[in-house]
């Protein structure tokens, strides 16, 4: 139905303070000229034809900023001075109180913070706390449970003189490489295991069969004391030989003798003592094409290559030795290498 | 999926877990492999655990940010009202702070004295730490700071 006119009034007046008689119906209505409070905003609608609608918005203005009083509450009796606060401000935000001056809870959290702070910093009990909780290694056992063992001398020095074998993978100070680290292990708590292992080899640690049960002892014992270790013996006795002669031959055969006994000391451990070395882990001496080349073959002795440790603590001299070793044992017939050859890699 | 939607904290978390687990799967394997324990994690492990460790985290700040805003940020002004709980708990927390503060120092002096690094108490005690000053942190933020949340794109970034 077709608008004549829409005729808006506020609140109760009998005059409307806008007529509308075309599209768009819209109007500005500014609240600042109206007191705060409740009003009502009516739109009387005539249709074309006779009709009439009226609509009743009831609204509230608040253009003014509330004032709270503080200091006087309603219908309370009071006498002589009274003094009252007015806060005017957004009447969302509470107020919050101040409950505890400032100044006394700084002082306050300091003296109690401080206090208990200080007591576990500077306090005799934190002190027995940690040394219980963390000793330091020296103060109770070192890695064992038996505290300082006797231990035959002779056969500590026989196990050194073997552990120079296993020192390529184990670390010179058994500080672990290749292989773990035998330092403070807690695994070799269990001699048994530790003389099986030896033996008969486990994962990657090839078996050290070319040990006597004397030999493999001694080196249990070494490792099981050494290293702040303190374990304690495994049984047998035994004592001291010396580690290997050294003859004094110039030419390539008794070099290669020389080299022997340096080989089961310092290589036999992964390339085994038939040189056949553990497929996939350590490569074989015998028949390797590589060792043919005589500087591939000197500088991976030298120098370590991959897993393989350098020897270069070796003099040249027993590297000479023990490369010629394996140059002419096993089926191989690749010819000696001199102590100058050695001496012009280094 | 809203924004600060759990299902993906959740999942992160979930993933993390799984993570950790497959890394201790895969130390037990080497151990059989190997016939021994290892005593050192292998490469493996340490790329699952960092994986694992990530995650976590942000799963973990996927879920204390839906704690704290809620699921869904709205434009409001939050002004928390003061109540006993929060207040107790952080002064407890800040009691326990005060003290392993004083504690750690403690440590470092025995370090110092003695040359002896209790290096897993030391660092067992600072995480401690660091977990008492997150908490204090979100416990600030949920219960007594005021703030306004202004509206924000729905399509931003991932929040966490």
């Amino acid at each position: 139905m077709p608008i004549e006119r829409i005729e808006v009034y506020l609140n109760d007046s009998a005059e409307p303070i806008q007529v509308l008689r075309q599209p768009p119906f819209k109007l500005k209505l500014d609240t600042r000229q109206l007191p705060d409070g409740e009003h009502l905003f009516r739109v009387v609608t005539h249709f074309k034809g006779g009709g009439l609608q009226e609509q009743r918005i009831p609204f509230k203005v608040n253009n003014l900023p509330d004032v709270m009083v503080q200091g006087l509450d309603e219908g309370a009796e009071v006498h002589g001075d009274l003094e009252v606060a007015l806060r005017v401000g957004d009447p969302d935000i509470p107020v919050q109180p101040q409950r505890f001056p400032t100044a006394l809870l700084t002082v306050a959290a300091v003296l109690i913070l401080g206090g208990i702070w200080g007591f576990f910093a500077l306090g005799p009990s934190s002190q027995k706390i940690i040394e219980e909780v963390a000793p330091p290694p020296g103060q109770t056992e070192a890695h064992g449970g038996e505290g300082a063992v006797a231990v035959d001398e002779a056969l500590l020095a026989k196990g050194k003189t073997i552990y120079a074998a296993c020192a390529g993978c184990h670390g010179a100070n058994g500080e672990g490489g290749f292989g773990p680290a035998l330092a403070g292990n807690q695994n070799l708590k269990d001699a048994q295991m530790i003389l099986t292992v030896i033996t008969k080899g486990r994962g990657n640690m090839p078996a050290q069969s070319q040990l006597s049960e004397e030999d493999v002892t001694a080196v249990t014992t070494y490792i099981r004391n050494s290293w702040g270790n303190s374990f304690g013996g495994v049984g047998a006795g035994g004592e001291s030989k010396p580690a290997g002669e050294a003859p004094q031959a110039a030419d390539a055969a008794s070099l290669a003798k020389e080299g022997e006994g340096l080989y089961a000391q310092n290589c036999a451990g992964c390339h085994q003592p038939d040189g056949k070395g553990m497929p996939g882990t350590f490569p074989a001496l015998a028949g390797n094409q590589n060792i043919k080349d005589k500087t591939f073959h000197i500088s991976t002795v030298l120098k370590g290559r991959g897993a393989m440790p350098a020897f270069a603590r070796l003099s040249d001299r027993e590297l000479a030795a023990v490369l010629t070793y394996e140059r002419v044992s096993w089926g191989n017939d690749y010819g000696a290498i001199s102590e100058a050859e050695v001496k012009a890699a280094r | 999926m809203y924004r600060n939607d759990t299902v993906i904290p959740w999942f992160a978390i979930l993933f993390a877990v799984a993570l950790f687990w497959m890394s201790y799967l895969n130390g037990q394997h080497i151990a059989g492999l190997a016939g021994h324990t290892p005593e050192e994690l292998s490469v493996g492990q340490i790329g699952l655990m960092a994986f694992g460790a990530v995650l976590f985290m942000y799963g973990f700040m996927g879920l204390m940010s839906n704690w704290l805003e809620g699921e869904e940020l709205r434009p409001i002004r939050h002004f928390p009202e003061p109540s006993t709980a929060p207040m107790v708990a952080g002064i407890i927390l800040v009691l326990l702070l005060t003290a392993m503060g004083g504690f750690y120092v403690r440590l470092l002096i025995y370090s110092a004295q003695t040359g002896h690094n209790p290096t897993h108490l030391q660092g067992g005690l600072f995480a401690v730490m660091a977990l008492v000053i997150a908490l204090l942190l979100a416990t600030y933020k949920k219960f007594y700071e005021r703030e306004e949340a202004v509206t924000e794109d729905e399509h931003s970034e991932v929040p966490w």
